[in-house]
């Protein structure tokens, strides 16, 4: 017995197996000896766990709450894994949770004059707990008809996020998208350059949404909600073109929760009543926008909550992970998550109001200090340098 | 000895390897069941497996039942004939679902040993090089580690605390959202 767990390759061969949504019991195997401390900060690790699981685990929500006086309270994290944020959110009061990408959220501030059009954004690192206030985008003209904005790895910006290994290591973009008269702009934050590029135009008109405004990534487009539902804004995340994508008319005038579904296909999701609509399609084609919709399928939550779960007139589709298997609900009982692989329903902490909440994916393997220092740091610096020719080409062109 | 598919049978027929075992005991095995291990195909593909192949890393007791599961998963295996996916045994995903499950029952019911047999058969599949075992028996140790403490696991392993309290300390305070 003693012969196996003296061999490093065959206790990393039982470590790796941990499961990747319950990053606490990583922390626990790494408290055990030297050795287990040792395999689990390594890189080599890091980097297998990501090859085994590939998805990154769905950590939890990180929802807006009203708070006293018509302030809105700190972003709250909503976990759904035995994760937690290494920071407390206390001095991030007033700042809305708007997007999230692999362990970064996106947060916004309202200007205290409504009058000053400047954006305040700021990036909330969770796994890190490190926080990015972005430089103010000083050029931004009024009024307009609505903007919103995403956070997105730079390496999603060329090649899609499907190495996960290295996105949550290298720099990250925010995509701010603003809808004017008869044109949309378009300007891109580089955590690199710490600064916004030069505004693009399109001659597309769009009337973006803000709130309650979900946004996916699928495939190599980041997309936008509008307002009527009735089209969604599509952003090319390789050429930078943006172009109208048609909703089913079933979404119309309906809050619709966005999400990207398996082998780059976007969906969304809709609560009707106490029905859960859920909606994909193909994506990706040159012309989209005669892209096709199909209903996937639809769930009762009647049938499937306890009676006294939700009352309907104030059931909220909160939010959803991509996917569509962990739909997030808001109702007179506080959250409760539902659970669509294993029909599980769990009752989240806190009854007060959440309008929108951002669902929270990543890996989180503990890089403990000094102890991770083993293999792969040239080929990551290479990487790093990679992520960055997709920036360059797209401002060239 | 039988099958575990008629797929199977013409080369099971065509082809019957003889494994020893340490304590010299012989196991006479289909080449479909045998080279569900690499390093067994490995030497099968080099033609070395005249008179039998010595595995003096492996008890009869262990090699019986790390047949006992090449036997039932060899059809598996034959339908994903040159997989080179690590980590995940990807034939797994692949045969039918059916098959699936009644493969999922037997595995429950063959990882029903004690610990002492439990990590004879993880070095038994790492030495043999049979990669769906190597995951059915590290998952199975993972799962008992899951959601124990650091304190638990030392005591269940036998696992002497190496990590002096600054080091622990300091573990503690860079990951502290995980004890709270």
């Amino acid at each position: 017995m003693a012969a196996l767990l003296d061999l490093d390759e065959l206790v990393e061969e039982i470590l790796l197996r941990l499961p990747p949504e319950d990053p606490a019991s990583l922390v626990c195997a790494a408290l055990v000896c030297h050795r287990w401390r040792h395999l689990i900060s390594s890189r080599g690790f890091r980097r297998r766990f990501r090859e085994l699981h590939r998805t990154p685990p769905l950590l939890g929500f990180v929802g807006t709450r009203d708070g006293t006086n018509r302030l809105l309270a700190p972003p709250c994290f909503i976990p759904t894994s035995s994760f937690c944020p290494p920071r407390r959110s206390g001095e991030l009061g007033g700042w809305v949770a708007i997007h999230s990408c692999h362990g970064r959220v996106l947060l916004y501030k309202p200007p205290r004059q409504h009058t000053d059009p400047r954006k305040n954004l700021l990036v909330w690192d969770l796994i890190k707990g490190e926080q990015r206030e972005l430089p103010k985008l000083s050029w931004f003209p009024v009024p307009t008809f609505g903007w919103n904005a995403a956070v997105v790895c730079s390496s999603s910006a060329g090649t899609g996020c499907d190495d996960h290994f290295h996105c949550r290591r290298v720099s990250f973009l925010v995509i701010f998208v603003a809808s004017l008269y008869n044109q949309t702009v378009t300007t891109i934050y580089s955590s690199d350059a710490d600064a916004w590029s030069e505004p693009a135009c399109a001659q597309e008109r769009f009337r973006l949404q803000f709130f309650k405004a979900t946004k996916a990534i699928a495939g190599n487009a980041l997309y936008f909600n509008n307002s009527p539902s009735t089209e969604l804004l599509k952003y090319d995340l390789t050429t930078r073109d943006v172009s109208a994508i048609h909703l089913p008319c079933q979404a119309f005038n309906k809050d619709i929760v966005l999400m990207a579904m398996e082998d780059s296909r976007l969906g969304f999701v809709t609560l009707y009543g106490s029905m859960l609509h859920m909606w994909s399609t193909e994506v990706g084609r040159p012309n989209s926008r005669d892209v096709r919709w199909e209903q996937s399928r639809v769930i009762e939550l009647d049938t499937l909550l306890p009676a006294d779960a939700l009352s309907r007139e104030t059931c909220l589709l909160a939010g959803c992970a991509d996917g569509g298997e962990v739909i997030l609900l808001w109702g007179s009982a506080g959250f409760l998550f539902i659970d669509l692989k294993s029909w599980r329903i769990k009752q989240g902490e806190g009854g007060r109001f959440c309008n929108f909440a951002v669902p929270v994916t990543s890996f989180c393997t503990p890089a403990l200090g000094a102890a991770c220092t083993d293999e792969g740091s040239g080929g990551d610096a290479s990487s790093a340098r990679k992520t960055q020719v997709p920036c360059a080409q797209c401002s060239e062109s | 000895m039988a099958s575990a598919g008629s797929g199977d049978e013409k080369a099971a027929a065509a082809a019957m390897i003889t494994l020893i075992s340490s304590d010299n005991e012989k196991f006479e095995v289909t080449e479909a069941t045998a080279t569900l291990s690499q390093t067994i195909r490995h030497m099968i593909e080099d033609g070395c497996t005249d008179g039998g192949v010595p595995l003096p890393n492996v008890t009869s007791k262990i090699l019986a039942r790390v047949i006992e599961y090449c036997k039932k998963h060899a059809t598996a295996a034959a339908g994903e004939e040159g997989s080179s996916s690590s980590f995940s045994d990807a034939a797994f995903l692949e045969v039918d679902r059916a098959f699936l499950e009644e493969l999922e029952e037997f595995d429950d019911a063959f990882l029903e040993v004690d610990r002492a047999t439990l990590f004879d058969l993880i070095l038994a599949a790492n030495y043999l090089d049979i990669k769906g075992l190597l995951n059915l028996t590290c998952q199975k140790v993972a799962d008992s580690v899951k959601g124990k403490t650091p304190e638990q696991i030392r005591e269940m392993y036998n696992i002497v605390n190496d990590l002096t309290p600054e080091e622990e300390a300091e573990i503690r305070r860079e990951t502290q959202w995980a004890f709270e």
